[in-house]
């Protein structure tokens, strides 16, 4: 009996000994295409976006500075994982997607118009879809908070498991391609801020979450 | 193939994960320091259109926290149709190229087409003192940061893709930002 448990016990020591350099070289090797990622998008004038879905946040930066933060209150990922590199985000969709409001001329005359409609905030969707290249889309949605919400979440769940995932995998399959879906619930206004501020041409991080590995230091930025 | 990915299969090559491990670290230290030579040294500000809100900040720390007023997103249509304006303010990373004291505007074409008003073609007529506030700083393509006669639309998305900062605030800012510092919209 005591041989058995000093066995165990060694396979544990060994098996851990050897799989340590290892998964630290992984996440070594992970932080530097982070990094290079990042340097890439760094150079530019331009606003980039990191999706870094182990730490549960979204950053918007420039210049290697921290602009702005969102939380993610849940996650998931399906499908093929996705190695950190710019990604351009190709387009936005929503089944209410928001229209400019024209500005009617005054008639003359008419002094004391009304004011304009503006384009608020408020204005943006909550659920909505970012798709990028490689089969890649990340689906926004509001966290639940109520019964209405909760609902609505139900049915974009069951949609993603029962259609959005097998669909989108089985056609880009057919086309040789990937197929990837990360699913991200904010709270509605951080869901109304990304739609937003993450404008189309914008590039972005994607930090896939590999629950198996260490998390990754914290990221450069100066706030 | 370059010095760093020959680098990388040498290491891998010769079993040795230790010296993997070892290139990796370094290279990712001289990455970190790489990026931590981006962000601009002294004072930056960061407007954030979607929330309505200007930060003046010097590295981590937060100067100045203060409600504006940014681009409406609103379109304008020449009635002619040869004409058409998209009302944002531009998002990216800029700098102050001009500061002005007591601004005074020039009404463009468009705002007479807006207000139903044929446009004149004596530059006088388009002078309009007052309307920006004390203050203007111009960060390129006709943009500035300026002050407002209508404080009770701060916070909204009401402009034509200028910055509207309330008065006290604007003081504070032209005192504190030097030619050429960046601003960081998004």
């Amino acid at each position: 009996m005591h041989s058995l448990r000093a066995f165990i016990l060694i396979s544990i020591i060994l098996l851990s000994a050897e799989a340590s350099p290892v998964s630290e070289a992984d996440r070594l090797m992970e932080e530097n295409s982070l990094l290079k990622a990042e340097v890439q998008l760094a150079r530019s004038s331009k606003i980039y976006v990191i999706f870094d879905l182990a730490a549960k946040k979204i950053l918007m930066k420039a210049k290697g500075i921290l602009l702005k933060e969102l939380p993610v209150e849940s996650y998931s990922q399906w499908g093929t994982p996705v190695r950190p590199k710019p990604l351009p985000l190709l387009g936005k969709t929503a089944l209410v997607k928001p229209e400019r409001k024209e500005i009617k001329p005054k008639t003359e005359g008419a002094e004391n118009a009304s004011e304009p409609e503006i384009l608020q905030l408020e204005d943006m969707p909550v659920r909505y879809q970012l798709k990028f290249d490689d089969g890649i889309q990340i689906s926004v949605k509001p966290k639940s908070t109520g019964m209405i919400s909760t609902l609505f979440n139900l049915a974009a769940s069951l949609k993603s498991y029962l259609i959005t995932r097998p669909m989108g995998t089985l056609w880009n399959g057919l086309r040789r391609q990937s197929f990837t879906e990360i699913v991200v619930a904010l709270n509605e206004n951080d869901a109304r801020s990304l739609y937003w501020s993450f404008q189309e041409g914008f590039q972005c991080i994607i930090l896939w979450s590999d629950s198996s590995a260490q998390p990754l230091p914290h990221r450069s930025g100066n706030s | 193939m370059g010095w760093r990915e020959a680098r990388v299969q040498e290491a891998r090559s010769t079993e040795t994960k230790p010296a993997l491990v070892s290139f990796l670290r370094s290279e990712n230290s001289l990455l970190k320091k790489q990026i931590r030579t981006f962000p601009p040294r002294g004072h930056y500000i960061v407007v954030d259109t979607a929330d309505n809100l200007l930060y003046l900040k010097d590295g981590p720390r937060t100067l100045l926290k203060t409600t504006i007023s940014a681009g409406s997103g609103s379109i304008l249509i020449d009635p002619s149709g040869e004409r058409k304006w998209i009302f944002e303010t531009p998002r990216g990373e800029f700098a102050i190229q001009s500061k002005i004291v007591k601004p005074t505007w020039f009404k463009p074409d468009w705002a007479f087409i807006e207000e139903g008003k044929p446009i004149p073609k004596n530059m006088m007529e388009r002078v309009e003192p007052g309307m920006l506030g004390d203050y203007a700083l111009g960060f390129g393509d006709g943009y500035f940061i300026h002050g407002t006669l209508y404080t009770r639309l701060l916070g909204k998305n009401i402009t034509h893709g200028c910055i509207r900062v309330g008065d006290r605030d604007l003081k504070i800012l032209y005192q504190s930002v030097p030619l050429e510092t960046r601003v960081f919209i998004l």
